[in-house]
């Protein structure tokens, strides 16, 4: 993704050296259906990159308007904030202008990965060659050390104000747990447990969502039911759709349909009641996630929720009668 | 459901597949100019995966030539 974006820079700059020495890494990174999954939401900027780089090399009318053409569709679908970050772009790239600034000096900074908050603030710092004294302005020199050193924890502001100094957003380091490197467990989320289990095996998923559920032994049970059921789920032998099964959904369904609010458990959820619910009810669901996310645009796993709605789509047309599968898409 | 306000892989993808399940059930000509014009755009803006998956998913249902733009699309920018 770095390289994606030091190669739109260079076009910006109509650095055609650096973005033709770029290009050929980038194109097999890119290759369909070769492209990694992490890579996949930044294929339109690709895309755009691409048409503004054959329009670099060849500057006819027919590829500019491709990278026109490209602005126009996302702006015809609602994706404002792409369709205007891709225009000033181009208008940018329309005036851009290679500068080299040969005084600058590369010093071969080895980038150290960080496992926890303290450590990527510490390693972001060294990296920067700033001292803990310019960088106190966000807190205190001697809040800023023991920080560093596991001691004690910042305020959010002075999280905020220290990520600011580094050229760092806040959610780098606050980032999913990883283990800490100690050899100690770290803390698993439903979404990397989810991530682990997706597609396994249920006889090598199981004893991962066994980890995932006794770290938390205060949750109520309810909650570790409708947990188990979204791992169980995610397993390469899905549910079992038996009468228990359909009892939890229901239930999980009838609670999401009174939140107005949605956390990580329900965007999930919506998974495994896709293979489940029965047309009617997956309707009703729906519907009240895109008034929930319509609400809350930046709701955790809101991407879980497209992928159930996927699934709901899938099963919907292939299992059920015209009528049902109708009703669903009129409802929703 | 509709507009892609943020764009992200699954939510494109889950619009096309209303798109194409939409006139798998209700096989109109407004339904499938819907469609193709989503391809077109999807094709535009490079979201080949959704363009994998909706070939997977719904290419035996759909009729002969609907990704036809996309293939064209795709060659040429190869």
């Amino acid at each position: 993704m770095q390289l994606l974006m030091i190669w739109l820079g260079a076009l910006m700059d109509r650095d055609m050296d650096l973005a033709d020495a770029i290009a050929p890494e980038l194109t097999s990174s890119f290759k369909v259906p070769r492209v990694k999954a992490a890579l996949t939401e930044f294929l339109p900027n690709w895309q755009f990159g691409q048409a503004v780089y054959r329009w670099l090399h060849v500057p006819t009318a027919d590829n500019s308007q491709r990278v026109v053409k490209i602005i126009q569709a996302l702006r015809d679908l609602g994706v404002e904030t792409d369709a205007h970050w891709f225009e000033l772009m181009f208008n940018r790239v329309q005036v851009g202008k290679v500068y080299h600034n040969q005084h600058l000096v590369d010093h071969g900074v080895h980038i150290q990965h960080g496992d926890t908050a303290a450590a990527v603030v510490h390693n972001r710092r060294l990296q920067l060659h700033l001292s803990i004294r310019e960088v106190a302005r966000a807190s205190s020199t001697s809040a800023i050390r023991r920080f560093e050193s596991g001691q004690t924890r910042l305020s959010f502001g002075s999280l905020v104000r220290l990520t600011g100094e580094l050229g760092l957003l806040v959610s780098q380091v606050l980032a999913t747990p990883v283990p800490a490197g100690d050899g100690s467990p770290a803390l698993l989320t439903l979404r990397t447990t989810f991530k682990r289990v997706n597609g396994l095996d249920r006889a090598r998923a199981l004893p991962i969502i066994e980890q995932f559920l006794q770290q938390q032994p205060y949750m109520p049970q309810k909650t570790e039911r409708a947990e188990r059921l979204i791992l169980l789920a995610a397993t390469k032998q899905g549910l079992v759709d038996d009468a228990e099964t359909q009892q939890e959904a229901t239930e999980l369904a009838k609670g999401m349909l009174q939140m107005n609010l949605w956390g990580s458990l329900e965007t999930h959820a919506t998974i495994p009641l896709a293979t489940i619910l029965p047309p009617a009810q997956l309707s009703l669901l729906f519907k009240k996630g895109w008034r929930v996310l319509a609400r809350h645009p930046y709701t955790v796993g809101a991407n879980y929720y497209f992928w159930g709605m996927s699934d709901a789509i899938r099963r919907i047309v292939r299992n059920f009668d015209a009528e049902a599968a109708k009703n669903f898409f009129t409802d929703v | 459901m509709p507009k892609i306000a943020d764009p992200t892989p699954m939510r494109w993808q889950s619009v096309g597949m209303w798109y194409a399940a939409r006139y798998v059930l209700e096989p109109t000509q407004e339904h499938y100019q819907q469609l193709e014009l989503f391809v077109h755009q999807t094709v535009l803006t490079g979201h080949t995966d959704t363009l994998a998956s909706l070939k997977t998913e719904w290419a035996d249902k759909l009729p002969a030539g609907t990704f036809d733009d996309a293939a064209v699309e795709e060659h040429d920018h190869a």
